[in-house]
């Protein structure tokens, strides 16, 4: 399984940093190239690896982390997303309900990436929080994970687990992914699961 | 505001223990009479004190903890319901929700308490874990919170903070509270809430 990060702001800097706490290898892209990353990488070592968006596309697993609206750009990057799983770890900050049509945010993504398989998860704790060391005195850092499909989700739980993480998994979006939505109930806990 | 718990099992007895170690009066009755439960009573202290069925029903907030077929005939044991809420402390230990016609287990007990707000909380963790401190490693334990009335969830997580909980609410049965059924996603979690 081959895993690549979409953006290099606070979310996507701190998902490298787990990446690389944990050692498991990396790309990263954003949309000014890789020489933009080469500091990040650098300083967390030679498991994150700068690349061009389309090389980042490549990889099985794509993990968008880039400001909301943007995710467009990335779908229309790759003609087809079939067999990929996109993992959704963005909010909707700033985005009306209107501008969703109702619609969860997650379901809006899905359909920009049509073929692949999204997963709801990173998206959740503050970027500060999101970098640190999800070990917290004995347990572990609660990630909630959600998926319409059920073997993309448990796929994410298990690299959410390897990051370090406590997964806990929540369903499909119209059961409990709705709780890791804008204003969930999920949003922004810090909560630490004991062993 | 006046509460009671129904049933001296071990989820009763465990809120018992948190409702005296947080100084806040509880009746506790159970289908045997309170000559059953005077001993547990003193052992609990003066917050707890044992009562009728039938007196406790009186109280504002009733919590049910009995095994889940007992609903029934406590609920048939108050004509009226109307203005209670009732907190739903059990669980429907069967995989399938078939023999409730699909209804969330909440939801379906709600149907037998006409005029009450049903809010469903204290049923997501073991016994020993509920009677325990939730005061732990510079946060607390987590409980979650679903109902269909906001007002009544706004009030019982006063009552979860209260208790000594970080109440987290859910939102309706039907929806948040699904995740709170028999093995669903969010029971048997010992979850810490830290500040951020």
């Amino acid at each position: 399984m081959t895993y690549s990060i979409i953006g290099s702001g606070n979310v996507g800097a701190a998902l490298a940093r787990q990446f690389a706490r944990s050692g498991i290898a990396v790309g990263i892209a954003n949309t000014r190239g890789p020489e933009s990353i080469a500091p990040l990488a650098r300083e967390l070592g030679a498991n994150v690896v700068p690349q061009t968006l389309q090389d980042a596309l490549k990889a099985d697993v794509v993990i968008l982390a880039v400001p909301f609206r943007a995710h467009t750009t990335v779908a229309r990057a790759l003609s087809s997303w079939s067999g990929k799983i996109v993992v959704d770890a963005m909010n909707t900050y700033g985005v009306s309900p209107e501008e969703l049509k109702g619609q969860a945010s997650t379901d809006v993504v899905a359909a920009a990436f049509a073929g692949a398989q999204v997963v709801k998860t990173l998206n959740q704790l503050p970027a500060k929080l999101l970098a640190q060391d999800p070990s917290v005195d004995g347990g572990r850092r609660v990630m909630f994970v959600s998926s319409n499909d059920a073997n993309a989700e448990a796929l994410m739980a298990t690299l959410v687990a390897d990051l370090g993480f406590a997964p806990i998994q929540l369903g499909k979006v119209t059961e409990g992914g709705r709780l890791i939505g804008m204003g969930g109930a999920l949003i922004l806990q810090n909560l630490v699961k004991q062993a | 505001m006046t509460y009671a718990i129904i049933g001296t099992g071990n989820v009763g007895q465990a809120l018992a223990h948190r409702f005296a170690r947080s100084g806040i009066a509880v009746s506790l009755a159970n289908s045997r009479g309170p000559e059953s439960i005077s001993e547990l009573a003193k052992k609990l202290g003066p917050a707890v004190t044992a009562t009728h069925l039938q007196d406790a029903l009186n109280a504002d907030v009733v919590i049910f903890a009995v095994p889940f077929a007992s609903h029934a005939a406590i609920a048939r044991a108050r004509s009226n319901w109307k203005g209670k809420t009732v907190i739903d402390a059990m669980n429907f230990r069967e995989p399938s929700l078939a023999p409730l016609g699909g209804l969330q287990s909440s939801e379906f007990v709600a149907m037998s308490l006409p005029g009450a707000k049903l809010v469903k909380t204290f049923n997501q963790l073991p016994a020993a874990l509920l009677a325990s401190e939730p005061a732990e490693r510079g946060g607390r334990r987590v409980m979650f919170v679903a109902g269909n009335h906001d007002e009544a969830n706004a009030e019982v997580a006063g009552l979860v903070a209260t208790l000594g909980f970080a109440p987290v609410l859910l939102g309706p049965l039907s929806e948040g509270g699904s995740l709170l059924r028999f093995r669903g996603p969010l029971v048997l979690q010992n979850l810490i809430k830290l500040g951020s």
